[in-house]
């Protein structure tokens, strides 16, 4: 596999919590931070793409981390956001998409002494979607890979991934 | 390179030399200078011939500067020019600008172009030349979509020209298209078309002093000439398109360059005996007459009579540039070809002319992306502004002059919004014009005669159906020809006049565009179409169909192929084709037909495929839209209408017809509160040749939406056709009854 080739860039991000995890994005791919908003649903597709939503004229489709990452349903929906990214498609084309997430926290900045490739996760599947981690303030953060993330349909299980980076 | 700076100059000076104007100062001093360099170079100084136009050029330019040249003294100064001009182009071994293309036959005798150079004659091109690496791909891009506008300018403007061959601003607009392609070609260092397009230009130039009669000769000539560029043009956007790569861009230009010259030096444009370039609209093969490669061996069968005979195979001796055997050649100034309009009233047709080529004025380009943005912002534009104007604490303000303002501001987003909208409409004008060369040709290679007469062509509608509709108008509009319209002699003995009419009409219908066409050929014959349907096993004895809905049995795929309907309708490529396209546009088609007597094709479409008149229904808690057009009637079922067969599912009676029940509720994976058909509502609607009727909650309303792509994430969804912003700024799905009817239920999927 050659995934773990790209290591992670200092930079500006986007911080923001799934379940008790939190997770990076890179700034510059964030376009929009918005409320949750009505979606509509989509029918027949995999129930972690939520639908659609109006993004000013645009169709926006709305990816649920908690569901793409296979977790329950948020206890506390009251910050609820959507992020929209720009995702790069691998024919060089992009596209936005939503990802929901429980809350979004903070924009910082990540030195490269913070940050560190994926650990080793095994044949955890996966490590494919993620970038990095990075340890600020006593925090562990993972970048996600999002082009990967959001254009990957499939199932995917962080269970594994939240012990083993707990131990960290 | 001396050559290169020769070559720039001269594109310098031809540039200059189309823009004087008589009693002008403007331009000359630039030209003086540059004919001064010129006479500095060696490659110039080495012959004589130019030496001498160019001492020519200078005399008259040099006193001029400042002070302008009269009419008589430009004229001089442009033949000098010219004759200078051609001097140095036999002197300079080709395409020496360039780094990219392929030295001429003068450098490599080995080059092995089909047709041999004549004797003598210096332009001993092989039409041939290659796209390198090196070579800047968006400068060529560019001057491919550049040569795309100048070659339809320039099909238009012969246009014009067909009717009228003085229209002097026609002739300068054709001139300057070709001289703009020789520049851009120059500058690319594409020798080929370099040479090709000034040789072009040259001729035009002539006829634009009145030294050279537009006559059918030259008319093809230009056209024959357009074509061959047409053909680089496309192959080098293939290549730039990355296919093919590394091959050597060759068109067969020897044969048309000879005919120029000819025209150029005023004979008549020598026979070749090999088989003509096709005609630019590339038809298939079965278009042509059935034996046209063994015919130049044949005895040109003399005259008229023998072609007016009743014949599938015309025994012809298609010279490229000769006018149909069968029409005498017409006196000079009398240019009258196969196609040419009757005589109408002289005064229209000037009229006409003139509007034509007036039509041929400048536009905008724009990338059709900004246009989609502004589009979406419209739409946006008009749901904020509702919501305000809604705002219960607007409302609640009950002010006169907030009201008005508040109004104000409606019309213009709404005005706003239906400018922005147009932007997307073309005038179907493109389309049509393509008609008239087709049919131009066809009927010269059948030896038919054929008017065209086109009318509504400003009619606007949406830019991509004016697009996608010209491939099922061509093929219609051959079939009209092809096999609707008769020969001369079967006309005649039908009593009927000699050329037959095809009229291509299109004007706005209720909300949409109605396309006609209309031949007066021999028309469908219905006894035919059914025996061979039956004969397919299309359809059976007992069906008695009305002679409607056997005409609509060509529309059958399978029922149209080569052998079966030569004489009645299509050949290969059949007409369910066109009835596929034209649905794609969301459009139907209808035929009428009189056997004898002529056949009328009508093309229902709607203006615009960016929105769709749509109906809003309920199912569950969602709302979706199914397009209006595909509605046939909704209703809510009575209970003995609702009947269930084993296996298959449940039926609904409709006016005697058992028309299977589709729960959009099922299909779509929605908890409906509607179990029992009889409190919902069910939606008839025709999807290809089936009727199904769609069970849904509720009608919510009528609205138009903006149709918008749900992009890449659900390119794999089936039964939705896209998504709708409606008022309230929420998103509604489209259905596709077509695709949404074949799904299996939304349950069986997750198990």
């Amino acid at each position: 596999m050659t995934l773990t080739q790209t290591l992670p860039t200092a930079g500006k991000y986007l911080t923001f919590a799934v379940a008790q995890e939190r997770y990076s994005v890179p700034v510059l791919k964030v376009r929009e931070i918005m409320r949750l908003c009505p979606v509509t649903p989509v029918p027949r597709m995999p129930s972690f793409i939520k639908g659609v939503i109006n993004l000013r004229g645009k169709i926006v489709p709305v990816v649920d981390l908690r569901e793409r990452f296979s977790l329950g349903a948020a206890e506390d929906t009251e910050r609820i956001c959507i992020v929209v990214v720009q995702v790069e498609e691998p024919d060089g084309g992009s596209r936005l998409t939503g990802m929901i997430v429980d809350v979004v926290e903070e924009v910082s900045q990540f030195q490269s002494d913070d940050l560190e490739p994926p650990p080793d996760f095994g044949d955890a599947v996966d490590a494919r979607f993620i970038v990095g981690m990075a340890k600020t303030r006593g925090q562990v953060k993972t970048l996600l890979d999002i082009d990967r993330l959001l254009g990957f349909v499939g199932h995917i299980d962080v269970r594994a991934l939240h012990t083993r980076s707990a131990e960290l | 390179m001396a050559d290169t700076q020769v070559n720039e100059l001269l594109q310098e000076l031809a540039t200059e030399m189309a823009f004087l104007l008589p009693d002008s100062a403007q331009g000359l001093t630039v030209m003086a200078a540059a004919l001064g360099q010129l006479q500095q170079l060696p490659s110039v100084t080495a012959s004589a011939d130019a030496m001498q136009e160019l001492a020519l050029c200078l005399a008259l330019c040099q006193p001029a500067v400042g002070a302008g040249m009269t009419a008589p003294q430009l004229e001089k100064l442009q033949t000098a020019f010219e004759r200078m001009a051609n001097a140095l182009y036999v002197v300079q071994p080709a395409p020496e600008a360039s780094a990219t293309a392929q030295p001429s036959a003068q450098t490599q005798p080995a080059q092995v172009g089909p047709v041999a150079p004549a004797e003598g004659d210096s332009e001993g091109d092989a039409g041939r030349f290659f796209i390198g690496p090196d070579d800047d791909l968006e400068l060529l891009n560019e001057f491919c979509n550049e040569g795309r506008d100048l070659l339809s300018q320039v099909e238009q403007g012969v246009l014009v020209l067909e009717e009228n061959p003085r229209h002097k601003d026609t002739l300068n607009q054709v001139f300057r298209a070709f001289h703009t392609f020789k520049g851009g070609a120059g500058f690319l260092g594409i020798a080929p078309i370099q040479l090709l397009a000034h040789h072009l230009e040259s001729m035009l130039d002539l006829a634009r002093k009145d030294q050279l009669p537009i006559d059918p000769t030259v008319i093809d000539v230009i056209l024959a000439g357009g074509d061959a560029l047409q053909k680089y043009v496309s192959a080098m956007a293939r290549q730039l398109a990355g296919e093919d790569q590394g091959q050597a861009i060759f068109v067969d230009t020897a044969e048309l360059l000879l005919r120029i010259e000819a025209c150029l030096r005023g004979e008549p444009a020598p026979v070749f005996s090999a088989a003509t370039p096709p005609p630019a609209t590339d038809l298939p093969p079965a278009t042509a007459p059935a034996e046209p490669v063994a015919l130049p061996a044949m005895e040109p069968e003399p005259q008229p009579a023998a072609v007016l005979q009743r014949d599938d195979k015309p025994a012809l001796v298609m010279t490229s540039s000769a006018p149909p055997a069968a029409a005498p050649r017409p006196p000079p100034d009398k240019p009258a070809d196969a196609v040419k309009a009757a005589p109408a009233a002289a005064a229209g047709q000037a009229g006409k002319v003139a509007a034509r080529a007036e039509a041929l004025a400048n536009f905008v380009k724009l990338d059709t992306h900004k246009l989609d943005a502004l589009v979406d912002l419209m739409g946006e534009l008009v749901i904020a502004q509702s919501m305000v104007v809604q705002h219960s604490l607007v409302q609640e303000l009950r002010d006169r002059e907030l009201d008005r303002h508040l109004r104000q501001l409606s019309r213009i987003t709404t005005d706003l919004q239906r400018n922005a909208m147009s932007l997307r409409m073309v005038p179907i004008r493109s389309t049509f014009q393509k008609m008239n060369r087709l049919v131009r040709d066809l009927a010269a290679t059948q030896h038919k005669q054929v008017q065209l007469i086109l009318s509504g062509e400003d009619t606007e509608l949406d830019r991509n159906i004016v697009e996608e509709l010209a491939d099922p108008l061509l093929h219609m509009m051959r079939n009209a020809v092809d096999h609707g319209i008769e020969s001369p002699a079967d006309r005649l003995a039908a009593g009927k006049s000699a050329q037959g009419t095809i009229e291509l009409h299109a004007t706005h219908q209720g909300g949409g565009i109605l396309i006609r066409l209309r031949d007066d050929g021999r028309g469908l014959d219905t006894q035919r179409i059914l025996s061979k349907a039956l004969q397919k096993g299309l359809i059976t004895a007992e069906d008695a169909p009305t002679d409607r809905s056997i005409f609509n049995l060509i529309f059958l795929p399978g029922f149209s192929t080569a052998e079966a309907v030569t004489d009645i309708s299509g050949r290969g490529v059949g007409m369910d084709v066109v009835r596929g396209n034209i649905a794609r546009l969301r459009g139907r088609i209808d035929i009428t037909s009189v056997l004898g007597a002529g056949t009328t094709f009508e093309i229902f479409l709607p203006l615009t495929l960016a929105i769709i008149d749509g109906m809003l229904v309920g199912v569950g808690q969602e709302r979706f839209i199914v397009p209006t057009l595909t509605i046939r009637e909704s209703l809510r079922p009575q209970p003995h209408m609702v009947s269930t067969v084993q296996g298959k599912g449940e039926l609904i009676r409709v006016r005697d017809k058992l028309i299977p029940l589709v729960r959009l509720s099922d299909k779509l994976g929605l908890v409906s509160q509607v179990r029992d058909p009889c409190e919902g509502i069910v939606m008839v609607v025709d999807s290809g040749v089936r009727s199904r009727a769609l069970l849904v909650d509720s009608l919510i309303g009528k609205q138009e939406v903006v149709i918008k792509s749900l992009g890449p994430t659900f390119k794999h969804q089936q039964g939705m056709s896209g998504a709708a912003i409606l008022g309230d700024g929420r998103v509604a799905l489209i259905i596709d009854p077509e695709a949404v009817s074949q799904l299996g239920s939304a349950a069986e999927m997750v198990s």
